[in-house]
C-alpha cells in the first residue's frame, strides 16, 4: 500500500489543455474520489495514475517511488495499482476463472496459490458457480463483480475505480457503493475513484476532490466539501444550490442587482470584485418572516413541484434571477403567487465565483 | 463482498523509471525494417523511375508532364474512376446487406452463402470476364442465345457485356467479396443491444440495418468501399477483356500499351501511376474526416449474448435475395467454365463425342509444369499471406494504439502498395530484391515477399477495422494486472481479433494464389504459379485448358478453405460456454 | 482417354518421335543421340550443365516440345523454360540487364527491334549456327554480324467459320466488302505485335483509307489476334482480320469448326529471332540450343504443331510451303516509328 502524491500535473492533447496543474495527496489507505463533470480532466487524471498517458508537466508519486514524471512513465504493468473500467473491460474471450486469474499467472504464481486465492476471491463476490461461465452469460452487476475481483486478486498498492457504477441500474448502484466502501474498509487499499455522481462520492470517500475545467477546486472531507465549499462551482456541484452573482460590497456583503445582502464571507474578495451568493434551496424560507435573521427578497412564484418529501418552489427575485426553495409539502404556491424570500443569514455564504 | 485477501503484497517502491522495453523496441524496429524493404524501397523505385526519361535514362519530369498534358493520357483516368466508383458502389451496396443477413440474421443456408461468396473471390478477374464472354456477349452468349430462342430470332442482344456497364458488373460482382468479407467480420463482433429494439419484421429490422447496425460498421464498411475502389482502379482482365472491343481505354490497359510499345515506356507507366495515388490518397483522408469524430467500440468490456434476428416470413425471399451473387459470380460463369473445360474442342459445341475430361488430364498429368506450379501457388500463398497479416495486423496495431510517434505514417505506408498496378510494381520489386544485398531473383522469397508486400494494404485494412471494433480499455486492464504490452497482445487483443483474423488471412490468400501481374517479371522457370501457366494458356488461345485450370484453382482453394473454416470457427471472440448457454440467469 | 488429342499425342509423343525418326534417318548427322565424346560443343555444355530459355515466340506446347526434344538428344543439362509474352520477356531481359543480373541463355522473341536495340548495347553474343544452312534462303544471314537469327516464322493470314461463311474473304481488300460488316473480329495493334505488324503492311499496300474503311466494318476489337479464333470459335463473330494462320490451324485439327484463307494479296511474315544474351551464363548450351532450333527434330515439331518449319527440307502440315503462298514482309530501318505511327492511326481510324 502507498500514498499518492501528486505535484504540479498537466496534461495537454494538441492545443487542448486537460489538466491545468494539479495538486493531490492521498495519504496511504485512504479513499479518494474525484469528483466533477465530464471533461473535467478526472478520467485524464485517472490514466496518467494508471500510467497509459505521460504528464505534460508534473509528477506522480508513490510513496518514494517517482511513478510519471514529463521525462518517464512506469508502465502500468510495473505500478502495482489495479484498475476497475466504467464499462468493465472484462475479456469476453475468458471464462469468469480465467478473467480473474490472470493477474496471477502474469506474475508466475505457483499453480496451488492461483486456484486458492482465485476460488477466495470468486467466494467474496460470489461468483463461484459461474466460474466457468463466459461474460456474455452474465448480468451487468455480476460482469462489474468480475471486474471488481479481477483488480483485487492480484493485492494492487493502489485501486482506481473509473466511475464503477454507472453502467448499473439505480437499485444495484445504491448498494454497490457501500460495498466498495465495505470493501475498501477491510482492505485498506489506497483508492481512487472517480465519479459525476456526488451523492456516490459523499457516501464512499474520505476525501473529495472536486475538479472542474482541469483545476482541483478543493479538496476536503465529504462534510468539509458540501458545508463549506471553496467556491461558488463546488457549492453548485455538491448538493442542490442557488446561486446568486454580484459585486462585494466590503466584507461580509454582496450587491446582487438593487439589493444588498450581508453573509459570511469567504471569497476573499475586495470591494468591487466579483463574488457570488451561495445558499442551499432546503434553507430558504417562503412567506412569513422567516424567523431568524435573513436576507429577505420580494418575489413572485414561477413554478412549483410537488416531489413527496418536500415542494420545489421556483421564485423570481426579478433582473432574470431565481431563487429555488425545498419548502414542507403541506405549504402550497400557485404560479404567480406573490411571496418573500427569506435566505436566513447563517446558510448563506459569499464565495468567488465558479472558476 | 468481503475479504478478498490481506497478505503479503509487492512493494511497490521501485526506483528506475521504464525506459522502452526491449521487446517492444525491437518489434517496432522489425516492423519498421520490413515496411522499409518490403514497400518503401520498391516504391521507391518507382518512384526514381517515373522521374527518368525512358529513353536516356536522364532525370526529368517529362512523364508527369505528358501525364497532365495528353488527352490521350487523361482519358483512360477519367474512365479508371468511373469504374472504380462504380465498382466502389456496387461492393458496398451489395456486400454490406449480404453480410447483415450471412453475420445477423437466421437465413437460410448462411454457410454456404459465405463460402459461395469466397469462391466468387478466388476467381481471377480474367476468369470471371471469359465466363461472362461466354455468357453474355452479344450474339454467342449463351444468356442472350436463351434470350432469342424464348423471345423470337428478332429479339436482339438484351446483354451486351463489351461495355462500360458490362465491365462494372464484372468488377462489382468479383470485387463484392471484400466488403462482405471485411464488414461480416466486423458484425459478427459486435455486440446487439443496439438493434434491440427491432424484434418486429418489416421496416423495423430494415431500419434498424440502416440507421444503427450500418453505420456502427463504418469503419469496416468504409474500409472496404476504399478497397474496392482501388480494385477497380487496378484490375486489368476485366478491363483488357471487356472495354478494349468497345475501345474505352482505361488505366491498367494503358499501362500494359506502354509495356507493349518499343521501347517500352516503363518509366511512362511508374508516372502514370501516381494520379491513382492522389485519388486514394484523397479517399483515405476522407474516411479520416469521417471517422475521426466517433467513436467505433463494438467489443467493449460490456458484453451482451450474440442474437440472430428472425426474419420469419422474409427468410425465403431473402435467401432468393442473397442467392443472387453466388448465382452470377459463381454459377452462371462456372456452369459455362466447366462446359468448355469439359469438351474436348469447344468451338464443336455440346455433343456426347466433344464430352471429354481429357483437358483436365492434361492440367493435372500431362504438363510437367503444372505440378511446380500447384505447389509453388500454394506454398507462395500460405507463406506470404501469412507474412503479410502477421505485417499488416502489427502495423494496424502500432497505428491503432498510437504505440510510436509517426504511427500513421506507418499506416500510409502499409497502404501504398495496393495502388500501383501490379505490372509496375513488379517492375519496383524486381529492382528493390533483385540487387544486393538481397540477390533473391529466382528465389521463392522473391515472390513471397512481394506477394505479402502487394496485398499488405488488405491486411493492414482488415487488421485496423477489427482493432477500431475492439475497445482499448480490455487491454488497458491486462496491463494494470502487471502484463506487458507484448503479453497483453497476445493474450487478449490476438484472441480477441480471432476469426477475423483467419478471415483476413483468407482476404490476403486468395488475392495472392490469383495474382497474376505482380509475378510477371519476378517468376522464373523454377518460381512459375498457376496464374502465369493459366494466363500463358490463354495466350496461346487454349480455351479448354483455361477453363480446366480454372476450375481446377478453384477446387484447390475451396478445399482449403473447407480445411481452415474449423479453425476459424474455433477463434470466435464472443464465446458462450457450451453448458451454461441456457442455464437459468443469463440475461437476453 | 480415347479422344486423346493432337496435344497430347505432341506431349507424350516428343521423346518417341524423336526416336523413331531417328531410327529412320540413321546417318544423317543428328540421327542418333548426341555424344559428348564426337561432339565439343555437346561436351562443353554438358560441362556448363544448364540452360535457361527466355521465350516468347511459339505458345506454350511447343515450346515444351522442343524444350523435351533438346533434353532427350542432350541429356546431362538442366533445361530451365520461361515462356511469357515476347514484350514482356524482352522487358524483363532489359531489366536483369540494368540490374546486373544474368540468367538468360538463349532470348526468342517476335520483335527484330528487340535485336537491334540489344545489339546496340553490346548485349549478344555472335554465334554462327551451322544448321541454319538449311534456312530457306530468304531468311538467312538476317544479322551480318551473326548476332541473332531466325527464331520463328509467323503468319498472318484471314480466319474463319466453315460453316456459317459460304465463300470466305479471299484478300485483305475483300474484307471491306458490305456483307463483312459487324463480321469482323480482329486484335489490337497496341497490344499484338502481330496485328501491329498487319497495320504496318496494309498502310504501305493501301494506305490510311484502309483503315477508315475497315473502321466503317466495325470490327470486334480484341487485345492478341488468338482472340479472333475465340470470337469464331464462340459465335460471336465469323470472320478474323490479322488472325493467327499457325494457331487457327491447331484449332482446325483440334476439330474446331474454323479455318484459315490465305489473302491473294499477301501473308503478312513476322519473323521471330533468337540471340545469346553477351553475359549468358552457359554461353555454349546456349549455342547448342540455337543449332538445335534448325535441326530436323524441331523442325517436325514445328510441322505437327503448323507452324511454319525452319528447314527447307521439312515440309509443313498438311503439305503447305511457303512457295506456295503471297507473302510480304515488313522491312525497313524505322519500323519503330512506323508501328509508333499505325497504332496512332488506327486508334484515329479504328476504334
Amino acid at each position: 500500500m502507498s500514498g499518492i502524491r501528486i505535484t504540479n500535473l498537466r496534461k495537454s492533447f494538441g492545443d487542448y489543455t486537460a489538466l491545468r496543474g494539479i495538486d493531490l495527496q492521498v495519504p496511504n489507505g485512504t479513499l479518494l474520489a474525484l469528483l466533477g463533470p465530464s471533461g473535467c480532466g478526472k478520467s485524464t487524471t485517472l490514466q496518467l495514475l494508471a500510467g497509459f498517458e505521460a504528464p505534460t508537466e508534473g509528477e506522480i508519486w508513490a510513496d518514494d517511488t517517482l511513478l510519471s514524471s514529463p521525462r518517464g512513465v512506469l508502465p502500468p504493468e510495473k505500478r502495482g495499482i489495479s484498475l476497475v473500467f466504467q464499462n468493465y473491460a472484462v475479456w469476453p474471450h475468458k471464462t469468469v476463472a480465467e478473467n480473474v486469474a490472470f493477474g496471477l499467472t502474469i506474475r508466475r504464481l505457483p499453480k496451488a496459490e492461483v486456484a486458492e486465492r482465485l476460488t477466495r476471491a470468486l467466494r467474496t463476490v460470489r461468483l463461484d458457480p459461474l466460474r466457468d461461465r463466459y461474460p456474455s452469460e452474465l448480468s451487468g452487476g455480476q460482469q462489474q463483480r468480475v471486474a471488481l475481483a479481477r483488480a483485487l486478486v492480484v493485492e494492487p498498492s493502489i485501486l482506481l475505480l473509473d466511475e464503477p457504477l454507472s453502467n448499473l441500474d439505480a437499485h444495484l448502484r445504491e448498494e454497490m457503493r457501500f460495498e466498495i466502501r465495505q470493501v475498501h474498509d477491510l482492505l485498506g487499499i489506497t483508492t481512487v475513484y472517480v465519479t459525476h455522481d456526488q451523492s456516490e462520492a459523499l457516501v464512499t470517500a474520505d476525501r473529495i476532490a472536486v475538479m472542474q475545467s482541469g483545476i482541483v477546486q478543493q479538496l476536503g472531507s465529504p462534510e468539509e466539501v458540501f458545508e463549506r465549499p471553496s467556491n461558488a462551482f463546488v457549492a453548485g456541484f455538491i448538493g442542490s444550490n442557488n446561486t446568486l452573482a454580484g459585486t462585494s460590497e466590503g466584507e461580509g456583503a454582496i450587491r446582487v442587482g438593487d439589493h444588498v445582502l450581508t453573509a459570511p464571507d469567504r471569497s476573499g474578495a475586495a470591494k468591487g470584485g466579483s463574488v457570488a451568493l451561495c445558499v442551499r434551496p432546503s434553507k430558504v424560507r417562503l412567506g412569513g418572516d422567516g424567523g431568524l435573521p435573513c436576507n429577505s427578497l420580494p418575489g413572485t412564484v414561477v413554478r412549483s413541484a410537488y416531489l413527496g418529501e418536500h415542494r420545489d418552489v421556483l421564485v423570481d427575485i426579478g433582473g432574470d434571477r431565481t431563487i429555488r426553495a425545498f419548502v414542507p409539502p403541506e405549504h402550497r404556491y400557485g404560479p404567480g403567487a406573490a411571496t418573500t424570500v427569506h435566505l436566513p443569514i447563517d446558510a448563506c455564504q459569499i464565495l468567488a465565483p465558479a472558476a | 463482498m468481503g475479504v478478498i485477501s490481506t497478505s503479503s503484497r509487492d512493494a511497490v517502491a521501485r526506483p528506475v523509471m521504464a525506459r522502452v522495453p526491449l521487446v517492444k523496441a525491437t518489434i517496432l524496429g522489425a516492423v519498421v525494417l520490413l515496411l522499409v524493404l518490403l514497400v518503401v524501397q520498391p516504391f521507391g523505385w518507382v518512384l526514381f523511375n517515373s522521374l527518368h526519361d525512358d529513353a536516356t535514362g536522364a532525370w526529368t519530369l517529362n512523364n508527369y508532364a505528358r501525364v497532365v498534358q495528353s488527352a490521350d493520357l487523361i482519358e483512360p483516368l477519367v474512365n479508371s474512376l468511373v469504374l472504380a466508383a462504380a465498382t466502389a458502389l456496387i461492393a458496398v451496396g451489395i456486400g454490406v446487406p449480404l453480410a447483415w443477413l450471412v453475420s445477423r440474421t437466421d437465413l437460410p443456408f448462411r454457410r454456404s452463402i459465405r463460402v459461395l461468396t469466397l469462391t466468387a473471390f478466388v476467381t481471377p478477374s480474367f476468369i470471371g470476364a471469359t465466363g461472362w464472354i461466354l455468357l453474355a456477349a452479344p450474339n454467342s452468349g449463351w444468356l442472350n442465345t436463351a434470350w432469342r430462342w424464348l423471345a423470337g430470332e428478332g429479339a436482339g442482344a438484351p446483354l451486351n457485356i463489351y461495355s462500360m456497364a458490362g465491365a462494372v458488373f464484372v468488377c462489382g460482382i468479383y470485387t463484392v467479396p471484400y466488403s462482405f468479407t471485411m464488414v461480416s467480420s466486423a458484425l459478427d463482433e459486435m455486440a446487439v443491444e443496439l438493434e434491440d429494439a427491432a424484434t418486429t419484421l418489416g421496416c423495423g429490422v430494415l431500419r434498424t440495418m440502416v440507421s444503427i447496425t450500418i453505420p456502427l460498421a463504418a469503419p469496416a464498411v468504409i474500409a472496404s468501399f476504399i478497397l474496392s475502389f482501388i480494385q477497380g482502379l487496378t484490375l486489368f482482365g476485366v478491363p483488357a477483356f471487356l472495354l478494349t472491343p468497345t475501345g474505352i481505354p482505361v488505366v491498367t490497359t494503358k499501362l500494359a500499351e506502354f509495356y507493349q510499345l518499343f521501347p517500352p515506356e516503363i518509366y511512362l507507366a511508374a508516372a502514370y501511376c501516381m494520379p491513382l495515388l492522389l485519388v486514394t490518397g484523397a479517399l483515405f483522408w476522407m474516411r479520416r474526416r469521417y471517422l475521426g469524430r466517433k467513436q467505433y467500440v463494438t467489443i467493449s468490456g460490456k458484453t451482451r449474448a450474440g442474437r440472430q434476428i428472425h426474419l420469419g416470413a422474409w427468410r425465403w425471399p431473402a435467401l432468393f435475395l442473397a442467392l443472387l451473387l453466388p448465382t452470377v459470380a459463381v454459377f452462371l460463369p462456372y456452369a459455362a467454365l466447366l462446359l468448355v473445360s469439359l469438351t474436348r474442342a469447344w468451338g464443336l459445341g455440346l455433343s456426347w463425342e466433344n464430352l471429354s475430361l481429357y483437358w483436365y488430364w492434361w492440367a493435372i498429368f500431362g504438363n510437367s509444369e503444372t505440378h511446380t506450379a500447384i505447389v509453388n501457388s500454394l506454398v507462395y500463398s500460405t507463406l506470404g499471406a501469412t507474412l503479410c497479416v502477421a505485417l499488416g495486423t502489427l502495423v494496424a496495431y502500432i497505428v491503432e494504439r498510437r504505440m510510436m510517434p509517426g504511427a500513421s505514417l506507418l499506416g500510409a505506408v502499409a497502404t501504398v502498395p495496393i495502388i500501383i498496378p501490379g505490372i509496375v510494381l513488379s517492375v519496383g520489386f524486381f529492382a528493390a530484391y533483385t540487387r544486393a544485398p538481397f540477390n533473391l531473383y529466382g528465389t521463392p522469397l522473391l515472390l513471397i515477399a512481394a506477394f505479402a508486400a502487394t496485398f499488405l494494404p488488405i491486411a493492414y485494412a482488415h487488421g485496423g477495422s477489427i482493432l477500431k471494433g475492439i475497445g482499448p480499455e480490455l487491454e488497458r486492464a491486462a496491463r494494470s494486472l502487471g502484463a506487458g504490452e507484448a503479453r497483453t497482445f497476445l493474450a487478449v487483443t490476438l484472441p480477441l481479433m480471432g476469426g477475423g483474423l483467419v478471415s483476413g488471412w483468407f482476404l490476403v490468400f486468395i488475392p495472392i494464389i490469383r495474382e497474376l501481374s505482380v509475378a510477371v517479371f519476378l517468376i522464373t522457370p523454377k518460381t512459375n504459379v498457376m496464374t502465369t501457366l493459366i494466363y500463358n494458356a490463354k495466350d496461346g488461345g487454349n480455351y479448354e485448358a483455361v477453363c480446366a485450370m480454372s476450375v481446377l484453382l478453384l477446387l484447390i482453394t475451396l478445399l482449403l478453405v473447407a480445411i481452415a473454416r474449423p479453425l476459424a470457427g474455433l477463434t470466435g471472440a464472443r464465446r458462450t460456454s457450451r453448458k451454461t448457454a441456457t442455464a437459468a440467469g443469463v440475461p437476453s | 482417354m480415347t479422344d486423346i488429342s493432337r496435344r497430347g499425342l505432341l506431349k507424350t509423343g516428343g521423346l518417341v518421335g524423336t526416336a523413331l525418326l531417328s531410327g529412320g534417318l540413321a546417318g544423317t548427322g543428328f540421327a542418333r543421340l548426341a555424344t559428348a565424346q564426337d561432339d565439343p560443343l555437346y561436351a562443353a555444355a554438358r560441362k556448363e550443365g544448364a540452360l535457361t530459355l527466355y521465350w516468347g515466340s511459339y505458345e506454350q506446347q511447343t515450346m515444351e516440345a522442343i524444350r523435351d526434344a533438346f533434353k532427350a538428344k542432350y541429356p546431362g543439362i538442366e533445361v530451365q523454360l520461361l515462356r511469357q509474352a515476347s514484350q514482356t520477356v524482352y522487358t524483363r531481359l532489359r531489366l536483369e540487364l540494368q540490374n546486373g543480373v544474368a540468367e538468360c541463355d538463349s532470348l526468342g522473341t517476335t520483335n527484330l527491334l528487340h535485336y537491334t536495340e540489344l545489339k546496340k548495347i553490346g548485349a549478344l553474343a555472335a554465334y554462327e549456327p551451322p544448321d541454319a544452312a538449311m534456312l530457306p534462303a530468304a531468311f538467312k544471314g538476317l544479322d551480318k554480324d551473326a548476332m541473332y537469327h531466325v527464331g520463328a516464322i509467323s503468319l498472318t493470314s484471314i480466319n474463319y467459320a466453315p460453316g456459317k461463311v459460304a465463300a470466305p474473304p479471299t484478300s485483305w481488300m475483300a474484307l471491306l466488302e458490305d456483307q463483312w460488316k459487324g463480321k469482323i473480329t480482329t486484335g489490337s495493334p497496341a497490344f499484338s505485335g502481330d496485328v501491329a505488324s498487319w497495320v504496318v503492311a496494309i498502310r504501305r499496300k493501301y494506305g490510311d483509307d484502309y483503315l477508315r474503311r475497315f473502321g466503317q466494318q466495325k470490327p470486334k476489337v480484341g487485345q492478341s489476334n488468338v482472340d479472333t479464333v475465340t470470337d469464331i470459335l464462340a459465335g460471336e463473330r465469323v470472320v478474323g482480320s490479322g488472325a493467327p494462320f499457325s494457331y487457327t490451324l491447331t484449332q482446325k485439327a483440334a476439330g474446331n469448326p474454323i479455318d484459315v484463307s490465305v489473302p491473294t494479296d499477301d501473308a503478312i511474315l513476322n519473323l521471330g529471332l533468337t540471340g545469346i544474351p553477351a553475359k549468358a551464363p552457359h554461353p555454349n548450351a546456349a549455342r547448342l540450343f540455337t543449332n538445335f532450333l534448325y535441326s530436323k527434330e524441331v523442325s517436325d515439331i514445328l510441322s505437327r504443331n503448323f507452324w511454319p518449319t525452319l528447314r527447307t527440307d521439312v515440309a509443313w502440315a498438311e503439305g503447305r510451303s511457303l512457295d506456295q503462298m503471297k507473302w510480304f514482309r515488313n522491312t525497313g530501318d524505322d519500323l519503330a516509328a512506323e508501328v509508333a505511327e499505325g497504332i496512332a492511326k488506327w486508334k484515329e481510324l479504328v476504334r
